[in-house]
């Protein structure tokens, strides 16, 4: 042995029994058990150091030479890289890009010690993409852990660039940042993840490299029940370590089971942005299974049991069974929503436009573009934590637009959200199949329930104080106001008797509407010369105003004894919304109260004609009124009470 | 009504234009190439001033150019790109995370590019820019190693799914080569002697040679340190005698064997200085018998000579000309371009070695001026 070889030994030994006084940590988590001794011995290794087993280090730590050849020069030290000039987006959501600056350009620090092996060849790079199905559990707890590879093609990251599918690396983690997109301030990390001397975060913020004690090299246990350190209470710890959207805490329904795992991928995710295991029009539904018709899994090479949906998120673990996947079904279907989606052309189009899904779009929307997500918070949605004010949870924080300040803001009432797409110069990209074409034609739906407007169902404002005579005798003094999702709902749902979620989410009904609002056509089966069936054509109206009322007596729209709602509806099978706007009839547009009073406002459809192009209905008091319109021949045709 | 009839017109002006366009380039093209052809990946700009001398007597290693991309490798910058868009209609892809090179005998340039999952083939004699692989029904999951055969067939390892394809650019076919699944094939070299494959299976430590039909004709090496041994093998170059070149990462060596596989030398360990490897990765052979390796956490390429002294250590990191990130794979054609995948830079380097007899030869390369860098 040359001196040289005898000190290096002697170091080596030193380092053995400094490491060895740690005790425990050491026999653990042995880089020499791991899968990174890379020695000819390696993948089982010895708890003896012999000389040899100093390369076990070698493979990642690069030593200086030894003097052991002949003409070359001394020794130096590598310099630091300097930061690449390429811009190299690694990953690129629109919060990572616009928080995060300078932006990583290409991989720093240890990350590159990492990359240079985990570049498909010494090792593999796709780091366990998706899920596996049933329990999740990895076979054979005996066998060495290795990185899962997935052998699907369509599993496989194709993509242009290659890290963007992975937690982003080799950027600075700074206060500011942390501020500005919920994470945990830099000092105020756990210790067990640590940044780089230049605060960047690197691979070995959640990965030692040396031990592999929590299965995957992490620092910490990440939910893995045959791991140490496991905590049932806490799901995705080294996730939520950093990781805090508001309201994520053991309240909210979607922190069961595998927690941040059960939506997210960190490494090779199927979907680049924001790391998600399915595209954003499919991880509620058949992508994760849980609100679809698929089975809900587990993240694999964590072996989690998949918790039933219907136990208290808080409830100890049960053995998994075929049973946790069925129990979201069983609950009546409440959560099967991809059902509802798919039943029928009128629904809110999801996943209709693909690409890259903007979260700072400036409200109101312009893209007709509708995602779960533009309705709904994730994280928060069903968490008691959150302060939900008036909100249903489900819809608890999700940005929509106030009537008050136009601006974008956390939604108090249903209606911002709905306004979120349905307001604005751009509203008219998000009527649906048949645009209006009523005398005043309006899409902004903030300017059809303004509560300036001469009549307008009380969405947005409550029920003027002289109006409701119309309605059922028991909403005459509680209907003070009304949400959209009263009218605009499934028909399957809860709130429509049936056992499906609320919600307008689709409905087989146009519009999306809870229940028929439909024009019967005359000669059709059973309406052979009148349409007496208008509680049912329009059941719609009918749940909250009396028929008894509109039909029979009461209405002031009769001329003398004879109700003349009755006979335009059923006599001459005429539909409510050829005269009535549902919604409101805009001030803003020229309405006014002498002339779109009771929501009066044409369809040009039914009520125009060359010869009459304005039709015009005026009422002076009530019980009086005259329409001018060209159903009726010879001028305007008045009725008196 | 007016405007609608040029609506309606207006409708077949791009299609006629384009027509004309096709028309246009084509023919304009056709007369360039005649010039220019092949030699679009040897234009070497003449403000191009580094070089790093090697050994004496006037050799040296000159920097010739960049390719990010297909656009790279243009006749005419501006008229390429219009060219090029009309003939494929603007289908290409980004070079992501490239290992692989090859400049195949017919002039294609080959970048396995593991990053994007596909084959780039920027084919310069014909002018045109396509990809082997890419979309959902490719069996391509992550090429690596690269080779071509006396035939003009090409063959990518897939170091994920553990298959070795072969490509052939007449029919633009790509199958199955090997009968049998490897571990995980990375380099890959056809022996011009014998006539075999020889392919580096990484996780068994293991080179395979197989012939032409796909059978394997024996396995070299077994795992371990020793004199026989490798450890995790990934990339292989072999030279006009036959002889194997194998970059043995983990043990930080560069084995020499007979195409029967017996070791003729090794040379190199772990290290940090000149001669010495701390990831070694890409090889490659120029026609002086000088060995070209990657470094790639070095961000540098290691010259040694056919015996295995170390020549000249030239590049760094960065992103500049003559600098790298983490550079992967290496390639050197019968012309001495020495192509380098700079993999975290997402491009090729092309460099060219000259040798001393031909450092005053009127050849392109005259063009380089400026001082020459001291090695590194």
């Amino acid at each position: 042995m040359t001196l040289y070889r005898r000190h290096l030994a002697f170091a080596a030994l030193l380092v053995f029994f400094t490491l060895a006084d740690q005790g425990a940590a050491f026999a653990k988590g042995s880089v020499v058990n791991s899968p990174h001794n890379l020695s000819a011995s390696g993948g089982k290794g010895t708890h003896g150091i012999a000389y040899d087993e100093i390369r076990v280090c070698v493979f990642c730590h690069t030593p200086h030479n030894s003097v052991n050849v002949s003409s070359l020069a001394p020794l130096w030290n590598r310099a630091l890289p300097p930061e690449g000039l390429l811009p190299y987006t690694m990953y690129g959501s629109d919060v990572f890009n616009q928080n995060v600056s300078p932006r990583p350009l290409v991989p720093t620090g240890a990350s590159r010690v990492c990359l240079s092996c985990h570049d498909g060849t010494l090792a593999l790079n796709s780091y366990g993409g998706r899920v596996l199905k049933g329990s999740g559990a990895l076979s054979g707890s005996s066998s060495p852990i290795t990185m899962p590879s997935d052998m699907t093609p369509s599993k496989n990251s194709n993509l242009t660039t290659d890290l963007s599918d992975d937690h982003p690396v080799s950027f600075a983690y700074t206060d500011t940042l942390a501020a500005a997109t919920q994470l945990v301030a830099p000092g105020a990390l756990p210790p067990a993840i640590k940044l780089d001397k230049n605060s960047n975060l690197q691979c070995t913020a959640c990965h030692d490299p040396h031990s592999n004690e929590f299965g995957n090299f992490l620092v910490m246990n990440n939910g893995d029940l045959t791991k140490p350190g496991y905590n049932p209470a806490v799901t995705s710890p080294l996730c939520v370590a950093c990781h805090l959207p508001s309201g994520w805490d053991n309240t909210s329904p979607h922190y069961a089971g595998a927690g941040c795992l059960n939506c997210h991928v960190t490494h090779s995710s199927p979907v680049k942005q924001y790391l998600l295991s399915a595209p954003i029009d499919q991880v509620c539904l058949n992508g994760t299974g849980c609100h679809g018709t698929g089975t809900p899994t587990s993240h694999p090479g964590i072996a989690v049991l998949s918790r039933s949906l219907s136990v208290s998120p808080s409830g100890t673990a049960e053995a998994p069974t075929a049973q946790a996947s069925q129990s979201i079904q069983s609950a009546g279907s409440s959560r099967n929503l991809q059902s509802v989606f798919s039943q029928s052309i009128y629904k809110h189009p999801i996943g209709l436009i693909g690409g890259a899904y903007n979260t700072k779009q400036p409200l109101p929307v312009r893209q007709p573009r509708v995602e779960c997500v533009d309705c709904h918070n994730s994280h928060v949605a069903g968490s008691s934590s959150i302060m939900a004010g008036f909100m249903k949870k489900s819809l608890a924080k999700v940005k929509g637009v106030s009537k008050d300040t136009l601006g974008s803001v956390d939604a108090s009432s249903e209606y911002e959200i709905c306004y979120k797409c349905h307001s604005g110069a751009f509203a008219l990209n998000f009527v649906g199949l048949n645009k209006p074409n009523r005398i005043i034609a309006e899409p902004d739906q903030m300017k059809r329930f303004d509560s300036a407007n001469p009549s307008f169902h009380p969405v947005a404002a409550n029920r003027r104080t002289s109006s409701g005579n119309s309605l059922l005798a028991q909403y005459q003094n509680t209907m003070i106001r009304i949400a959209c999702s009263d009218c605009h709902n499934s028909d399957q749902s809860k709130k429509a008797g049936g056992a499906g979620p609320n919600g307008p989410h689709g409905s087989r009904y146009e519009h999306i509407l809870i229940a028929r609002y439909d024009m019967p056509v005359k000669g059709a089966t059973g309406r052979s010369t009148s349409c007496s069936g208008y509680r049912s054509d329009y059941a719609l109206c009918f749940t909250c105003h009396s028929e008894d009322y509109v039909m029979i007596s009461g209405t002031a729209f009769a001329n003398g004894f004879t109700n003349e709602h009755a006979k335009h509806v059923v006599d001459r099978c005429i539909p409510c919304f050829a005269c009535h706007d549902p919604h409101g009839v805009p001030g803003q547009g020229g309405a006014t109260s002498l002339n779109n009073a009771h929501l009066i406002n044409f369809d040009k459809v039914y009520a125009s004609s060359p010869n009459n192009p304005n039709p015009r209905y005026t009422s002076l008091t009530p019980g009086r009124g005259s329409c001018t319109v060209s159903c009726h021949t010879g001028g305007s045709h008045s009725y008196a009470r | 009504m007016a405007s609608r009839s040029w609506h309606f017109i207006s409708v077949f002006v791009a299609p006629v234009r384009r027509a004309v366009g096709i028309g246009a380039a084509s023919a304009v093209y056709l007369l360039l190439s005649a010039c220019i052809g092949a030699q679009g990946i040897h234009e070497v700009k003449p403000e191009a001033t580094l070089d790093w001398s090697v050994g004496s007597q006037g050799a040296r290693i000159a920097w010739v150019k960049t390719i990010t991309g297909f656009e790279d490798l243009g006749l005419v910058k501006g008229f390429w790109n219009r060219a090029l868009e009309l003939l494929t209609g603007g289908r290409d892809r980004l070079i992501a995370r490239p290992y692989g090179v090859l400049h195949d005998s017919a002039g294609r340039l080959y970048l396995a590019d593991p990053g994007g999952g596909v084959v780039h083939c920027l084919d310069i004699g014909r002018g045109r820019y396509s990809v082997i692989g890419g979309g959902q029904e490719s069996p391509l999951r992550s090429p690596i190693g690269l080779a071509e055969d006396d035939r003009g067939r090409l063959y990518i390892t897939d170091s994920s799914s553990g298959m070795v394809y072969r490509h052939d650019p007449g029919d633009g076919s790509l199958r199955p080569f090997l009968a049998t699944r490897l571990k995980r094939p990375t380099g890959i070299a056809f022996n011009p002697l014998n006539k075999l494959i020889y392919i580096s299976d990484t996780l068994d430590s293991q080179i395979v040679a197989v012939g032409q039909d796909g059978i394997v004709r024996s396995r070299l090496g077994a795992p371990g340190d020793g004199a026989t041994n490798f450890n995790h093998p990934t990339d292989l170059a072999i030279d006009r005698n036959g002889q194997i070149f194998v970059t043995d990462s983990l043990n930080f060596r560069i084995m020499v064997l007979t195409p029967e596989g017996q070791v003729v030398r090794q040379f190199g360990d772990a290290g940090d200085a000149r001669g010495y490897f701390s990831r070694p990765k890409g090889i490659a052979i120029d026609s002086a018998g000088h060995i070209y390796v990657c470094d790639s956490l070095r961000d540098a390429v290691q010259v040694f000579d056919g015996e295995g002294k170390p020549q000249l250590v030239f590049g760094k990191a960065g992103s500049g000309r003559g600098q790298f990130w983490m550079p992967s794979g290496l390639y050197i054609d019968g012309s001495d371009y020495i192509f380098v995948a700079d993999t975290y830079n997402k491009r090729i380097q092309v460099f060219r070695y000259i040798s001393g007899e031909d450092a005053h030869a009127a050849d392109e390369s005259k063009l380089i001026v400026g001082p020459v860098l001291p090695s590194l």
